[in-house]
């Protein structure tokens, strides 16, 4: 098993913006690319935690509302 | 006392003043327009003025009032909302400028529906940073909202105007909204008490969302007693926010009184005792010494728990934006732009896994509830900084401003626990800084009585900034 590394920037950038539909300034990619770093980063971290099987997701649902 | 001294006062004595005759609604609401049109051209708190309604509101009061008949718990009380709240015959702006194109509001918010309903005088649409997404009060659209104890620092965002409107006297009680801090930064910052309410307590119905996963609705206000008067007449469910529960109001009256003994009260320490500057230190150490607190309580993975809650609105908000992003990216203040550009690049495990540790989380803080009835945390590791600071050290290293300012709090809103922020001047301090008093879910009760103990010894108060001291 490889262990995760937080992704390229630039790559996800590339991978995933066209799928988007947002018109990205070349200008605005660096400040995007920072923001993904840092979100990558704690992803990572907590992506690390063994969550037990049993631990559902919280969102927020409630039936017949 | 003149009227414009009166306006010092907090609601309940604002109200006060008017049964008992002391002042018409007519000359409360002349007051209250004539502080905003001198002292919002300083301090930037409100976007738009509903005067006419204002005035229009308090004759009817006054009419009430003449007739002999009962008056509404918050009868002639000032108060705003901050511009995510639908105002009937305003474009609900959100701190944007795209959404000032829309068609005005044909109905106000739940929430301003009800203070209305409770006597309230509206006063106008607050101030804020744009769609929410803010620590700062700064605005790329409207300019920033300023900080009443010192104009040249930030009120704290994202309901920057609701903490500048009411530490300016220009409203008694004004509503924020709160995702990872943004009622309790301003009220750190500002000096104003805040409740942030378990989420789901208080309807959002009618307002523009952020991320409907962590929006929390709740009061900042002046005094204790002024966060239960309101707390108290916004309860209830409602059909318009599928997230407000269908719990029965549970209005606290005058349980904020009940004291603390008995209360096991503990000060958290782990993740909330890193990144602390000499005023959190400081404000933490006068509550925890008022209220004799010796404990300390470690709720773990705070850190990931903040990251979660990090992730989470990224993607949410990405979502919720990406209609505009896509037809009108240039329009949105660059900051807050790119960070949603961002969130929708995600990869979905991420977002995944963070509500899933949600869910962990919530059960370790609910583990921590058995042993203690009340944590204490600082609202924010620094008092205001001054408008435009990028930059803070915490803990010797030097880190980008914006995120940081809600460390303390974002780990807390995410699990949707209800907080007061009581705001602590520590000896010598010339700003506030509040210290976040934490509660189970639905016991909102207990976190206003140890705010209110806070209070009465005088470690935690909101006065009215001086003007153009």
């Amino acid at each position: 098993m490889s262990e995760p590394t937080p992704p390229d920037p630039e790559a996800l950038i590339a991978a995933m913006l066209p799928a988007t539909g947002i018109p990205c300034d070349p200008a605005w990619r660096a400040a995007v690319a920072a923001n993904l770093r840092v979100a990558g980063a704690i992803a990572t971290n907590l992506q690390a935690f063994p969550l037990p099987d049993s631990v559902e997701p919280a969102p927020v649902y409630e039936p017949g509302r | 006392m003149s009227i414009a001294e009166l306006l010092d006062r907090d609601a309940v004595g604002v109200t006060a003043a008017f049964a008992t005759g002391e002042a018409s609604a007519a000359e409360i609401a002349a007051a209250a327009i004539a502080r905003i049109a001198a002292r919002n051209p300083v301090l930037n708190a409100f976007t738009d003025v509903t005067a006419d309604r204002a005035r229009s509101h308090a004759a009817a009061l006054d009419a009430v009032r003449a007739a002999g008949q009962a008056l509404p718990p918050l009868a002639a009380a000032p108060f705003a909302a901050k511009n995510l709240f639908d105002i009937a015959g305003l474009p609900t702006r959100a701190g944007s400028r795209i959404n000032r194109d829309r068609p005005p509001a044909t109905r106000d918010a739940t929430l301003v529906e009800r203070l209305e309903a409770a006597g309230g005088l509206l006063l106008g649409g607050l101030n804020m940073g744009e769609y929410a997404y803010d620590f700062t009060g700064e605005n790329a659209h409207d300019g920033p909202s300023r900080n009443p104890h010192d104009p040249t620092r930030m009120t704290g965002g994202s309901s920057g105007g609701s903490g500048g409107a009411v530490a300016g006297g220009m409203a008694s009680i004004a509503l924020g909204s709160d995702t990872n801090g943004s009622i309790r930064v301003p009220s750190s910052f500002c000096g104003t008490f805040g409740l942030k309410p378990t989420y789901g307590r208080l309807s959002r119905g009618h307002s523009f969302p952020f991320v409907g996963a962590l929006d929390h609705v709740g009061p900042l206000a002046r005094s204790v007693r002024d966060l239960a008067a309101s707390y108290d007449v916004m309860q209830g469910p409602d059909a318009a926010d599928p997230g407000c529960s269908a719990r029965a109001p549970e209005p606290i009256g005058q349980g904020f009184e009940g004291g603390i003994t008995g209360l096991r009260i503990a000060r958290l320490g782990g993740w909330f005792a890193r990144h602390r500057l000499p005023e959190s230190d400081a404000a933490l150490a006068s509550a925890c010494a008022a209220l004799g607190v010796t404990a300390e309580a470690e709720l773990p993975e705070a850190e990931r728990a903040r990251g979660a809650a990090f992730l989470i609105t990224m993607a949410e908000a990405a979502e919720f934006h990406l209609p505009r992003l896509r037809e009108r990216p240039g329009d949105f203040d660059p900051a807050v732009r790119d960070r949603l550009i961002a969130g929708a690049l995600l990869p979905a495990t991420w977002v995944q896994t963070a509500q899933r540790f949600r869910r962990w989380f919530a059960d370790q803080a609910a583990d921590l509830f058995r042993r203690h009835d009340v944590l204490l945390a600082p609202a924010t590791p620094m008092s205001a900084p001054p408008l435009g600071t990028a930059t803070v050290t915490l803990d010797g290293v030097e880190m980008p401003l914006r995120p940081n300012i809600g460390v303390y709090t974002q780990p807390i809103s995410f699990i949707g626990l209800p907080v007061v922020a009581a705001p602590i001047w520590s000896a010598g301090a010339a700003l506030p800084l509040a210290v976040q008093v934490i509660a189970p879910a639905w016991r909102e009760d207990l976190a206003l009585r140890v705010a209110r103990v806070l209070e009465r010894e005088g470690i935690a108060r909101a006065p009215v900034a001086p003007f153009g001291a």
